[in-house]
């Protein structure tokens, strides 16, 4: 079925849609959840929370512009409050790089699934800020607001996450040298 | 547009977009507990305001129901305002009542035609009486009637024959059915002097049959009964219109979703409430004086005091030539940073307000609430977007609501009369809006009350 009719009929409460769109968003919300929480299970409360908001919040929705953007938005958000309700990211400029065991691992090798080890290795601080601008698109003004910190701090940390990252893929490059 | 990427970054969120994870199935139960349970929530929400609005009216009928089964003579008074009487001096009535053989005595003979008369007129020695036929008559009267009428000593020239006339005239504007065993008792006739020609208007004064605008005479009651039948309060429903302007005192709460944050910390620092302006036409209508329903168009404005101080905030400084306009020197200045605005959040609003008011001579007393729903909600000013960064409103749309949803109201007034159907007033009233006027997508939710005090006019036709 059509995805606006979908949602059209979402607004009107109707549960089987609610359940339709849902299984149209779950394996990816789940992704994004999974990308941006600590762990599963956190994932999956924020992805719950997730579904509720959007099922509440449908009404504020822009038919005009894609769905996809908005629920994940609203996913995004979730997983942050879910993450500033635990004390995970208490405090951004705190968080420093630690030594990672994946980085020295002989297993890993630059694939897609050591990509996926590799981001996941990235202190909390830089992965959500890596995601929100390289995956998410989001410019730093809407990771500001959305973390609630400055702009320049948002700046400050992606250039961290990516020297991490670029430390990560060289150091690795060496180990096979 | 797209943030810049290096090959890398790209190969991840290529990779990262079309990732998929599974997801337990108690998920959806769990979403679909909560939906159910928030479901159940607005339909109570609904059923309680609708259970409130039944008991409102229910109470409101209680009070007018004794009104409307109310008799008294102060009834028959402000009838008398309604009607016009023509009355001869009760001196002459002596004379005026002489044999029924004399020229004052006419007979009119009822039409051949079987008329049902609801109320037959027999004659009696020396006056009239009034008969009323009853449902349980076996019969009909079919009759000549016989009629006294008494002389009359005004210059009006009817006589007596076009009177029965024009009884009997109307009476055939209406199926003869409408009258078989009919009973007017509800149509009560004001108080009379027996034996007077009394001129009528009205619609509920005389029996249908005899018609509007027309004379009748005046017949002495056969018994006490019938002459203190009740009559029907008449309700007077008035309609009004007015006008009032006010002043508030605004009571912000501010709440954020999750823990506190800087964003919410800086903007109850940065944000502090003056006032409310209000103006307000309204239209309604007041039933016996008591109560009233109005509604119309409320404009309202909110004023924030927007204030933010930085101490050790730096600006950059030019210095360019007077001459050339160029810069010549920039220099960097470290001090305080202070930016005051005046936020205003500007409402047009539609309210609804059931009242109810009590008269102690030229003053009246009331208390009405009521339900407003908002059409049209801006704002402008500054907000403070994050720890140091100052936006203004008027570029941020994902911070308030196009709407503020309803607000509930109730309030006080006192009025005087200054002049017939037109009262000065002043209003206290609380205001409250339930719902937040940021959006559901900010961090901070925001809800208002107000506490106003207004003065105006009204005017009642």
């Amino acid at each position: 079925m059509n995805e606006h009719i979908i949602i059209q009929n979402c607004l009107r409460n109707d549960r089987k849609s609610q359940k339709m769109l849902y299984e149209l968003y779950y394996q990816l919300m789940m992704a994004v959840c999974l990308r941006y929480c600590k762990d599963e299970y956190m994932a999956q409360e924020a992805l719950q929370n997730g579904f509720i908001r959007v099922f509440s919040g449908l009404h504020t929705y822009d038919s005009n512009k894609p769905f996809g953007p908005w629920i994940r938005k609203i996913m995004i958000n979730c997983c942050l409050d879910q993450l500033s309700r635990k004390s995970v990211m208490a405090n951004l400029d705190d968080i420093m790089p630690t030594e990672s065991t994946t980085i020295h691992d002989p297993e890993f090798e630059i694939t897609d699934a050591g990509l996926t080890r590799l981001i996941e290795s990235m202190p909390i601080g830089y992965r959500t800020v890596f995601s929100m601008y390289v995956i998410d698109e989001m410019s730093h003004l809407e990771i500001a607001e959305a973390l609630q910190i400055s702009e320049a701090t948002s700046r400050s940390q992606l250039f961290k996450a990516r020297n991490y990252l670029k430390a990560a893929l060289t150091n690795k490059r060496k180990l096979f040298l | 547009m797209t943030n810049k990427k290096s090959p890398i970054e790209d190969r991840i969120a290529g990779l990262y977009r079309q990732q998929k994870a599974p997801v337990p199935e108690s998920i959806w139960q769990n979403i679909e507990i909560s939906l159910n349970a928030k479901q159940k929530k607005r339909r109570r929400s609904i059923w309680l305001f609708i259970s409130m609005m039944t008991l409102f009216m229910i109470l409101g009928t209680l009070a007018v129901l004794p009104l409307l089964r109310k008799t008294h003579k102060a009834d028959i008074a402000d009838r008398d305002s309604a009607f016009e009487y023509r009355h001869d001096k009760i001196a002459n009535d002596a004379s005026e009542i002489t044999d029924t053989s004399s020229q004052s005595t006419e007979q009119a003979i009822a039409s051949s035609r079987r008329i049902s008369m609801p109320e037959t007129i027999l004659k009696t020695d020396g006056t009239t009486s009034l008969i009323r036929n009853q449902r349980s008559s076996a019969k009909p009267v079919e009759s000549n009637m016989t009629v006294k009428v008494t002389s009359q000593s005004n210059e009006r020239n009817t006589t007596p024959s076009d009177k029965i006339a024009a009884v009997d005239e109307s009476a055939t504007r209406y199926p003869i059915s409408a009258f078989d065993g009919g009973v007017h008792i509800e149509r009560s006739v004001p108080q009379q002097i027996p034996g007077q020609l009394t001129l009528m208007e009205g619609r509920d004064i005389y029996p249908t049959w005899i018609g509007p605008n027309r004379e009748m005479m005046s017949l002495p009651w056969q018994n006490q009964h019938e002459k203190n039948a009740g009559i029907i309060r008449q309700h007077r429903l008035r309609p009004f219109i007015g006008l009032s302007a006010g002043i508030g005192l605004p009571f912000r709460k501010m709440v954020n979703h999750s823990v506190e944050s800087e964003l919410y910390i800086g903007r109850q620092g940065t944000e502090h409430p003056l006032y409310l302006t209000n103006i307000q036409a309204d239209a309604g209508l007041l039933l016996d004086d008591s109560w009233s329903i109005k509604s119309g168009i409320e404009w309202q404005q909110a004023v924030e005091q927007f204030s933010y101080k930085k101490f050790d905030a730096t600006r950059l400084e030019y210095k360019t030539d007077d001459i050339t306009g160029r810069i010549d020197d920039t220099s960097l200045v470290r001090g305080l940073l202070t930016e005051q605005f005046g936020n205003k959040y500007t409402m047009l609003n539609i309210p609804l307000y059931l009242g109810y008011e009590k008269r102690f001579g030229r003053w009246v007393f009331g208390i009405d609430g009521g339900v407003g729903f908002n059409i049209h909600f801006r704002t402008s000013g500054k907000v403070l977007v994050d720890d140091q960064k100052i936006q203004s409103l008027d570029n941020r749309h994902d911070i308030y609501a196009s709407s503020t949803g309803i607000s509930w109201r109730v309030g006080a007034s006192c009025l005087r009369s200054i002049a017939p159907g037109t009262m000065v007033y002043a209003r206290l009233m609380c205001m409250a809006y339930p719902d937040s006027w940021t959006l559901s997508t900010h961090p901070n939710e925001i809800r208002y009350r107000f506490l106003t005090a207004n003065v105006g006019l009204r005017k009642v036709f």
